[in-house]
């Protein structure tokens, strides 16, 4: 058993609990702003705090789990009854990446409210559901157990509904409905193989389920995968389980859909990367997941040149590199699963950044559609907050988008087989088919006189994507090019900030993604973690 | 362990019922869906859990069954009751918003973003910018306020270029001409 200092079980528990904590303390003083902001800043402050500490001690020590309530079982000292808490170092580097995430958009939102005046508001929902998602999200990174997971999933899908539908107008409504229900069915699809699966091995511990699934019939194992992995894909919306995210994302306030955008469907890639390697290894689906990966990369990007709303464009891009995940996910290589892990963290925080620069769009022209758009590079600030995450996430060299497709495209050739020659094909012209659209949206909202756009006259409305209904800017003003909020400004350059170290420090981090896959593809070591004694 | 073919049964039509509920377009019946199979799913936990019959409490039996109930698969099936429970009063107040919004119904519309693309044309593609000829609606040679230089151009000026230029692989075929502007009383033109 590896040393390790004694307050480590509580700091696992911080990512979830402050969070959780706070949301409560923000109700209860729902009428005062300040403190709510305060309040939620803090504690994610302290939850991304955890994180990096959780960080640098799985980089030192390795896999740590924590048995809450400290239920014992016959066989075990500190057994698994109860819910077990379990952070190696993929899930302590999606832990971070996200409590960065999740820092930078609750401080673009509170820039905005403050911006807008909601000082005067009734009490405020925001902060308190945003806090919830939170913890949902760093729960689902460390859970142990399946039904965890599941518990997890719910928490962050309930906050999810709450914020996508906030306000209630018409269009919110709608997208929320068919969000509401199809993530509900998802839900029930997960619910049903967690049954199946505690029909089949009688325990849902993560590394229980793992040792004990080694002995179970081909057959009955393939059946429990594809359950969870229809379950799964449907969170990370692979194709052809993707057709409801870009009909959901798009109407909700641009703070929330770039939250959503990083992490929700990320969520559903993780579940789908621990399912692979720790209850299923072996690769039996592997040839469906290529397919499968295949067809998001392409289909999303398709549906993102057809598109002329950025966010709706964005959120096929989202599909679209979904499927790069996939692919990663699907080589069950190490190579493949490093790659994965560094393209998820890149994707997190590139999406994120652009659906919050495109929020600062809205708040510049008054509308996102590129029929609509044009002049955009009056703004300098603006435009170099587009540019970089939009070269990123084309991978153009040297940002982390290349390098995370050349990782890619190296375990893609590694393995040989001609399915995964077929992805590397793929996933070239998806890149390539993401910079024309990149482009595209640059040519027509920036570079392109505003008087050139089909609808360039009608721009000039209030932006839909606010989160309140009042606004004290000008939008008839065109001169008022440039004056950005500084707080919206200010965390949208964070997040281009991170973006870019990503990229400055690749070795490293690659590194770190290559030991992590290492990790997660000798189950030994997570198995050990749990079963093993293993929490004091 | 036997299988108790009667809660089987009573799965298999509860998630029948629900999957067919879900498929509407009504939002209340996609509800009443969520909930058959939620109740569903709950049941098969509890089928797949274990005998029936046996005691709940460590240590005591009943009509001499040696073995406990699993306590496991009834907290699981609590949360997932709560958790449906939640979402269920989620959904109504999402019933009665869009019953409020829509006036008569609370049927779930189609995306308005996707209805365009579906019926768009060559005109609303996204690519499309105003200076395209008005009746191909193909990219003109004159078409841009930008004269060959790049130089902003002067609406007369524009309007010079559109009367020199003329782009013959652009005429429309004289079968496709429309003619707007001939009165239909007088035959003459406008």
């Amino acid at each position: 058993m590896i040393p390790q200092p004694s307050w480590v079980p509580v700091l696992i528990t911080l990512p979830t609990l402050v969070p959780i904590v706070a949301a409560a303390l923000t109700l209860l003083r729902g009428r005062s702003p300040r403190f709510q902001r305060a309040i939620a800043v803090g504690a994610i402050s302290i939850a991304f705090a955890a994180s990096c500490m959780l960080l640098y001690l799985t980089n030192e020590y390795g896999t740590f789990a924590v048995n809450i309530g400290g239920w014992g079982d016959k066989g075990y000292p500190n057994g698994p009854l109860g819910i077990t808490l379990v952070v190696d170092q993929l899930a302590a580097l999606m832990l971070v990446v996200s409590t960065i995430v999740l820092l930078c958009v609750v401080m673009y939102a509170v820039g905005q409210g403050i911006r807008d005046g909601t000082e005067q508001q009734p009490v405020s929902i925001f902060l308190p559901t945003y806090l919830i998602l939170t913890a949902g999200v760093c729960n689902a990174f460390l859970a142990g157990d399946l039904f965890n997971l599941y518990v997890s999933f719910e928490v962050l899908l309930a906050a999810s509904f709450v914020l996508l539908t906030l306000g209630a107008s018409p269009e919110r409504v709608r997208a929320g409905a068919s969000y509401v229900m199809v993530s509900m069915v998802s839900s029930l699809i997960f619910l049903s193989g967690i049954a199946f699966a505690y029909a089949t091995t009688g325990t849902l511990n993560l590394a229980e389920m793992a040792a004990r699934l080694d002995h179970v019939p081909d057959g009955t194992r393939n059946a429990l995968y594809a359950v969870l992995l229809v379950a799964f894909g449907i969170k990370a919306a692979v194709f052809p389980l993707s057709t409801w995210l870009p009909d959901s994302y798009p109407t909700a306030p641009a703070p929330v859909t770039a939250v959503f955008a990083g992490l929700l469907t990320k969520v559903g890639v993780y579940a789908i990367i621990r399912a692979h390697t720790l209850l299923f290894p072996g690769g039996t689906m592997d040839n469906v997941l290529l397919i499968a990966g295949l067809l998001t990369m392409l289909i999303g990007i398709f549906g993102a040149i057809a598109q002329s709303d950025i966010k709706r464009l964005l959120s096929f891009t989202l599909v679209s590199h979904i499927g790069y995940m996939v692919f990663g996910i699907a080589l069950s290589s190490k190579f493949g699963l490093s790659a994965a892990i560094y393209y998820v963290a890149h994707h997190i925080l590139v999406q994120t950044t652009l659906f919050l620069v495109v929020g600062l769009i809205e708040r510049q022209a008054g509308s996102a559609s590129l029929r609509r758009l044009g002049g955009l590079i009056a703004s300098p600030v603006l435009a170099a907050l587009f540019l970089i995450p939009a070269l990123n996430l084309g991978g153009i060299p040297p940002f982390s988008g290349f390098i995370g497709k050349v990782a890619l495209l190296e375990a893609g050739t590694q393995d040989g087989s001609v399915l995964a020659w077929v992805l590397v094909g793929g996933s070239v012209v998806t890149s390539l088919l993401t910079l024309y659209v990149m482009a595209r949206v640059w040519t027509k909202g920036f570079w392109r006189p505003r008087a050139d756009a089909p609808e360039g006259d009608l721009a000039d409305k209030g932006p839909s994507a606010l989160i309140d209904e009042r606004d004290d800017i000008a939008f008839d003003d065109r001169e008022d090019v440039g004056r950005m909020p500084f707080g919206m400004v200010l965390p949208t350059a964070i997040m281009v900030a991170a973006g870019l170290v990503l990229t400055l420090w690749a070795g490293p981090i690659i590194g770190f993604t290559d030991r992590a896959a290492t990790d997660i593809t000798d189950r030994g070591i997570y198995i050990e973690a749990v079963l093993g004694g293993g929490d004091r | 362990m036997s299988i108790n073919l009667g809660l089987l049964i009573v799965i298999g039509v509860l998630a029948a019922c629900g999957a067919y509920l879900l498929m509407e377009r009504s939002l209340i019946r996609m509800l009443f869906g969520l909930l058959l199979c939620g109740n569903a799913i709950n049941l098969l936990i509890i089928v797949v859990s274990g005998g029936m019959g046996n005691p709940p409490i460590l240590g005591r039996s009943s009509e001499n069954r040696a073995a406990d109930a699993d306590p496991l698969a009834q907290a699981m099936i609590l949360t997932a009751i709560v958790i449906t429970m939640g979402v269920a009063a989620f959904v109504l107040s999402l019933v009665y918003r869009l019953f409020v919004i829509n006036r008569d119904d609370d049927d779930l519309e189609d995306d308005t973003e996707d209805v365009k693309i579906l019926s768009g044309s060559l005109d609303t593609a996204p690519d499309r910018d105003r200076t395209d000829d008005p009746v191909t609606l193909a990219d003109t040679a004159a078409g841009d306020l930008y004269d060959d230089e790049g130089n902003p151009i002067t609406p007369e000026e524009f309007a010079a270029r559109h009367l020199e230029i003329i782009e013959t692989d652009l005429m429309p075929e004289d079968a496709d001409v429309v003619d707007e502007n001939v009165d239909d009383d007088t035959g003459a033109n406008r």
